[in-house]
């Protein structure tokens, strides 16, 4: 799995993941999707390019997502697969994890 | 490169059975596999999608909470469907019957997911081991049953 991030204008950090988000995948990214999204207030992360997603890699996510909340900020999940979106809300994971189709609405559904 | 001449014995064809580890770093390894045994089935990839996620999330909870043995993974087909059974050695646990814990656990969620995501769950204790059968329909029927 590849991650990359970029800050963005008005501090919002754009993480980027591309791969599988599974055990092995969250595996590989973990350590360092936490420090950056931890360390950050206003994150969007681009999940175009992850093809798939199990529970290890929710709690990932979810994990992320509460260490912003924890600052005030939120982090918004952009641009999920059709089955990966599912996943998510299957689980009632998307209660936390707010999703959002294209960068506009992600950055409008940061605030 | 294979040897010339190409045979069918050379071609890889993986074994509908393999055991592994009951480690979290082994997880990807049966997805692979299963991957593999599943290319020439021609699944529909909302099928695929669905047995990759339940073997990731049986396998990540034994891996956590299994026992120190190997695990034992099967896949077969029928007319119509398709069966994961996945067997370990640890403590005697239903997925069927489990409550879900409470809030956001990863276990909780990877239960929920492995129930809604498999057409049928099928758990026995027996003897020493936890063996679960899993179903998956197939939409419109496999291309090639019975193979």
């Amino acid at each position: 799995m590849k991650m990359d991030y970029q800050d963005l204008p008005d501090g919002v950090t754009r993480i980027t993941l591309a791969g599988d988000l599974d055990a092995r995948g969250a595996g590989e990214i973990d350590l360092q999707f936490q420090a950056i999204a931890s360390s950050r207030s206003k994150v969007v992360v681009d999940l175009g390019q992850v093809g798939f997603l199990a529970s290890i890699g929710i709690r990932t996510l979810i994990q992320a997502a509460k260490a912003n909340a924890g600052k005030g900020g939120k982090l918004v999940l952009q641009d999920p697969s059709e089955a990966v979106w599912k996943v998510i809300v299957t689980c009632g994971a998307d209660a936390v994890l707010p999703m959002a189709h294209g960068q506009d609405a992600a950055l409008a559904a940061i605030g | 490169m294979p040897p010339w001449p190409p045979s069918a014995e050379a071609a890889a064809i993986p074994d509908s059975a393999i055991e592994l580890p009951a480690r979290l770093d082994a997880v990807g390894d049966a997805g692979d596999w299963m991957a593999a045994w599943l290319a020439p089935r021609a699944a529909p990839a909302e099928t695929a999608f669905a047995m990759r996620l339940c073997l990731e999330e049986v396998l990540a909870n034994i891996a956590m909470h299994g026992g120190s043995g190997g695990v034992s993974i099967a896949l077969a087909e029928e007319p119509g469907r398709f069966i994961l059974s996945i067997s370990d050695d640890g403590p005697a646990f239903d997925p069927v019957t489990a409550d879900l814990p409470e809030g956001q656990e990863i276990g909780g969620n990877g239960l929920l997911l492995l129930r809604r995501y498999c057409s049928d769950l099928v758990y026995r204790r027996e003897g020493e081991r936890n063996r679960l059968s899993l179903g998956f329909s197939v939409p419109g029927g496999n291309p090639a049953p019975g193979r």
